[in-house]
């Protein structure tokens, strides 16, 4: 038995314990896989007393579970993992349990490194390690750790990391980890210029988060037109840096004969430091995010006028209130697209919403945690299409018509999926939209029939 | 191909229709679902007139219901709008033509009578009626939507009115053909993988909407021709116990995008394997034709001298040429045989023959455009060494024939292929198939290179929605 209790002063005991019978408690199961196949679907059962029960599983264990016993409540725990990860959300029913997808959570959009780096038992244990330095006050990694304590700091980390995790799958929190973990211990304090400071590492360390920041953003870029002068000469308190409240640069090198490395290293901290905005839009400018920043801020219409675009190749100028299920009929892999879309209908945007994957699901207190996953979603149908940071990519990118380019056709691929699901669901039949694209020119023409089955009707729509 | 391909063709069409002839690029997809509904469900004039509608300069529409209200057809601009537009829409493969084609089917009566598919696609509807009896059914459901609730349909059913299919297109028929009986254990399990696949393609729609269910069934239709040309001459010609496809051939096929690395030890295996099957075809229309020329019946009025030409005639007559075409077929098949093996039906006149009508090289460049016409062989020609790969499109069709609803484990899925197809993706449950591939220098190399691709193909089902990853790892394959 064991005497852990609550903060509301409930036993917890594991699934496999016996407490006392006359006691309230929690059943825990911490880890559903542990327990044998034979007996998992009894870790829900509620013995007298108990008043809660909570399991840590993961997912194909429980997809098992639910569908060998389709009725219980295992099953539902995964229908409501599901249309969290698809990004819908449900109203609270007492009688479903309550579901918090650990994996599903986006670390990066809650900030959990900045929150990472406020933690005073980071700060003891690199104020605490060892190295080179004859005394902590002339340590660099020491002395730069110190800059974290500022709020705004820590928000520029998490800008950085949010940007760099708009390409590429979803960051994990196990990589966040290994990227606090060099932070705080990676590098070399004897190296010239030092290599252990915070900010070095963000950009030239050694973690994954680091290496993939680096794939697309070049520090060396991120330029700084009024501050850059004063930085070379050594005037570590111009105005013109800008630097947050009590914060001030670590200099290095020697004023006048600085190597560029020393110079990046400069840059590097001075672009965590400066309170300057337009370090942001720079950050944003090397990123092209205005698709992003579209699904980020739930501007459908500009979600829907990229979309159409890509379908008919930009050359047709696209709607942003009213979404073509543009397809083809071919089957045929050839070298070029067809050059001719027809639509399975339209839906009006006011249709479509956009959302994120959920994390916790049936909260009695309606709580809500963004997952990382965005979607373009049809509210009727429930119909989702995943806004994945390559497709997104894609799509600002523009359609290429070769099948060569193969990213396109698996993009078209999801889309078109979507768009099935969609014209699956409004099932109109009375109007055919058609898409010429002349791939030489990439112009196109757009025409409109109305049509009816039952009285044998085609009558072109004039524009 | 070789100048007595067609004819050498004839001789083996009796018992294995599932040979290439000699423009083994002509059959398309759109081809080959024409002719597999004309032979099922049967063709009319309708499809033709809509083919005429669609290419000819000044058509005449009297004979379309529409025209009573189609005053806008009297404007030449607009109705060559309209026609450019039909061609756009139910022809996007180019495979309608001003004479004749096969348009994308989107009603049973839009349906041609076009030997463009060289018979595949009434062979296919024979192979499905005699494995799986009643899918006509199936495919008229299909093909004859009662609820119209999309607007290509109701073009589509615009345009057929009313009209009913007046006939069957038929191949001639042979009682040898080996999917009525297969004569081996290979044949069979190969006959009912097929067809089983087809059948689900028929039956099971997905939620997908009615072009896309016919498109998929077009994509995958298609696909099981090409298999079924690698696979049926080896496995009618093999009596053994067989539990999975690829013990015919195991088809080394690559689990990430197509066409992969050609440096690459796996790119490598899977072209291997492609020529690997190909010799199998080389030897199994061997096998094929000495059979046929030893149960060949020779009229008893035959002269001894006559003997040969007669029973290329008589095997000819089986697949219903006769007359001075047989005559002319047997005089071509015979002179292209030189004086050292001449000696008839013996195993070095049968290899002759079937090198100099279905060279390997020949074949591989035949069967390498087909595949390539729905993204399982690459790359196109001129651009390096065939190997097979599943575009993301057919990869969709896949898992719409094989993966029953709720999902499949991913493991039994990469099984499945090689059962049914003979693709081998990675061990899937396998652990001791990588001793038996043949395509790389040691065991441990193979496990690791098919563990490789296996979990290249897995990442590529997720990306493309196609299998769902928990985070345990445990993937499914689905349909959803």
């Amino acid at each position: 038995m064991t005497s852990r209790v609550t903060a509301e002063g409930l036993e917890i005991q594991r699934w496999d314990e016996e407490g006392d019978p006359d006691t309230d408690f929690v059943r825990i199961v911490p880890d559903l896989t542990q327990v044998s196949r034979t007996k998992r679907h009894l870790c829900l059962e509620r013995p007298a007393h108990c008043k809660s029960v909570v399991v840590a599983a993961n997912e194909g264990p429980l997809v098992q579970l639910a569908k060998s016993h389709p009725d219980s409540e295992f099953n539902a725990a995964i229908e409501l993992l599901h249309a969290g990860q698809r990004g819908e959300r449900r109203d609270f029913d007492s009688d479903l349990p309550t579901v918090i997808d650990v994996g599903g959570f986006d670390p990066i959009e809650a900030g959990v490194t900045g929150r990472l780096l406020a933690l005073p038992i980071l700060s003891e244990m690199v104020n605490s390690s060892e190295c080179s330095c004859d005394a902590p006050a002339v340590c660099p990694r020491k002395r730069t750790w110190a800059q974290l304590a500022s709020e705004s700091v820590r928000e520029r980390v998490d800008e950085v990391l949010r940007t760099a995790a708009s390409r590429g799958h979803a960051v994990l929190l196990r990589e966040l980890w290994d990227l606090v973990a060099d932070m705080a211990t990676g590098g070399s304090c004897a190296d010239s210029p030092p290599s252990s400071p915070w900010f070095y590492r963000i950009f030239y360390g050694d973690s994954r988060l680091t290496r993939r920041l680096r794939s697309s953003l070049d520090p060396d870029l991120l330029v700084f037109p009024r501050a850059e002068a004063r930085l070379w000469y050594g005037d570590w308190f111009a105005p013109e840096l800008n630097l947050a409240t009590g914060l001030s640069l670590l200099p290095t090198g020697t004023v006048g004969t600085m190597t560029s490395d020393e110079f990046s290293w400069l840059r590097a901290q001075l672009f965590f430091l400066t309170e300057d905005s337009s370090v942001g839009e720079l950050l944003r400018d090397q990123y092209d995010l205005l698709l992003l920043d579209a699904v980020e801020q739930g501007r459908t219409v500009e979600v829907v006028h990229a979309l159409n675009s890509y379908m008919t190749y930009g050359s047709l100028r696209p709607s942003g209130t009213t979404l073509y299920l543009w397809t083809d009929l071919g089957v045929e892999r050839r070298t070029d697209r067809p050059r001719v879309q027809a639509s399975l209908g339209t839906v009006r945007d006011s249709t479509l919403r956009l959302g994120y994957s959920q994390a916790v699901l049936n909260h009695p207190d309606d709580m809500e945690a963004r997952g990382s996953r965005r979607y373009l979603i049809h509210v009727d149908s429930g119909t989702s299409f995943e806004l994945t940071a390559e497709a997104i990519a894609l799509i600002r990118s523009g359609r290429s018509y070769r099948t060569a380019d193969r990213a396109h056709t698996d993009l078209e691929w999801s889309i078109g999926q979507f768009y099935s699901g969609v014209g699956s669901h409004i099932r109109t039949s009375d109007r055919l939209e058609v898409a010429h694209i002349d791939f030489e020119s990439m112009s196109g023409e757009h025409r409109v029939y109305n049509v009816s089955a039952s009285s044998l009707l085609i009558e072109p729509v004039e524009d | 191909m070789g100048s007595i391909t067609q004819d050498v063709r004839f001789l083996l069409l009796p018992t294995n229709p599932f040979v290439t002839g000699s423009n083994a690029g002509r059959p398309a997809p759109a081809h080959v679902l024409n002719g597999f509904a004309a032979a099922d469900v049967g063709y009319g004039d309708r499809g033709s007139e809509i083919v005429a509608l669609m290419r000819q300069e000044g058509v005449d529409l009297s004979g379309f219901g529409f025209s009573a209200n189609a005053r806008w057809a009297s404007d030449p601009k607009t109705l060559r709008n309209f026609q450019a537009d039909l061609v756009g829409v139910f022809s996007p493969d180019g495979r309608v033509f001003p004479t004749r084609g096969s348009p994308a089917i989107l009603h049973q009566s839009m349906t041609t009578l076009d030997a463009s598919d060289d018979g595949f696609g009434p062979h296919l509807a024979g192979l499905m009626e005699a494995a799986t009896p009643g899918t006509k059914d199936q495919l008229r459901a299909l093909l004859t939507p009662i609820e119209i609730t999309d607007p290509l349909t109701a073009m589509a059913k615009i345009l057929v009115e009313d009209t009913v299919p007046q006939q069957r297109r038929s191949v001639p028929e042979s009682k040898r053909y080996w999917y009525l009986s297969p004569p081996t254990k290979p044949s069979a399990l190969l006959r009912e993988s097929i067809a089983n696949f087809i059948l689900a393609l028929l039956e099971n729609h997905f939620g997908d909407p009615r072009p896309a269910q016919i498109q998929h069934l077009s994509r995958g239709l298609y696909f099981a021709l090409v298999v079924t040309c690698l696979h049926s001459p080896v496995a009618i010609n093999i009596d053994s116990e067989i539990h999975s496809v690829h013990e015919l051939t195991p088809l080394v096929t690559l689990g990430g995008l197509p066409p992969g690395d050609k440096d690459h030890p796996l790119t490598r295996a899977s072209g291997a394997s492609f020529r690997r099957a190909i010799q199998g075809v080389v030897s199994g229309l061997e096998l094929t034709l000495v059979a046929a020329v030893e149960a060949a019946e020779i009229p008893s009025t035959t002269p001894k001298a006559g003997e040969p030409s007669a029973k290329l005639i008589s095997l000819l007559a089986d697949a219903g040429i006769t007359g001075t075409r047989a005559q002319n077929s047997a005089s071509r098949i015979t002179d292209a045989v030189t004086t050292s093996s001449r000696r008839f039906g013996t195993k070095k006149w049968v290899s002759e023959v079937i090198s100099a009508s279905h060279p390997e090289d020949d074949l591989a460049t035949g069967l390498r455009s087909m595949g390539r016409k729905v993204g399982f062989i690459s790359p196109d020609r001129g651009m390096g060494f065939a190997r097979f790969g599943l575009e993301t499109p057919l990869l969709g069709t896949i898992v719409r024939g094989l993966v029953p609803s709720g999902g499949v484990e991913f493991e039994s899925f990469v099984d499945s292929l090689r059962r049914r197809f003979g693709l081998v993706l990675g061990p899937g449950g396998d652990d001791q198939l990588a001793g038996d591939l043949p395509y790389w220098q040691s065991a441990g190399t193979a496990r690791e290179m098919l563990r490789t691709n296996q979990e290249s193909f897995r990442r590529r089902l997720i990306r493309s929605g196609l299998a769902r990853e928990y985070s345990d790892g445990y993937t499914e394959v689905t349909h959803d």
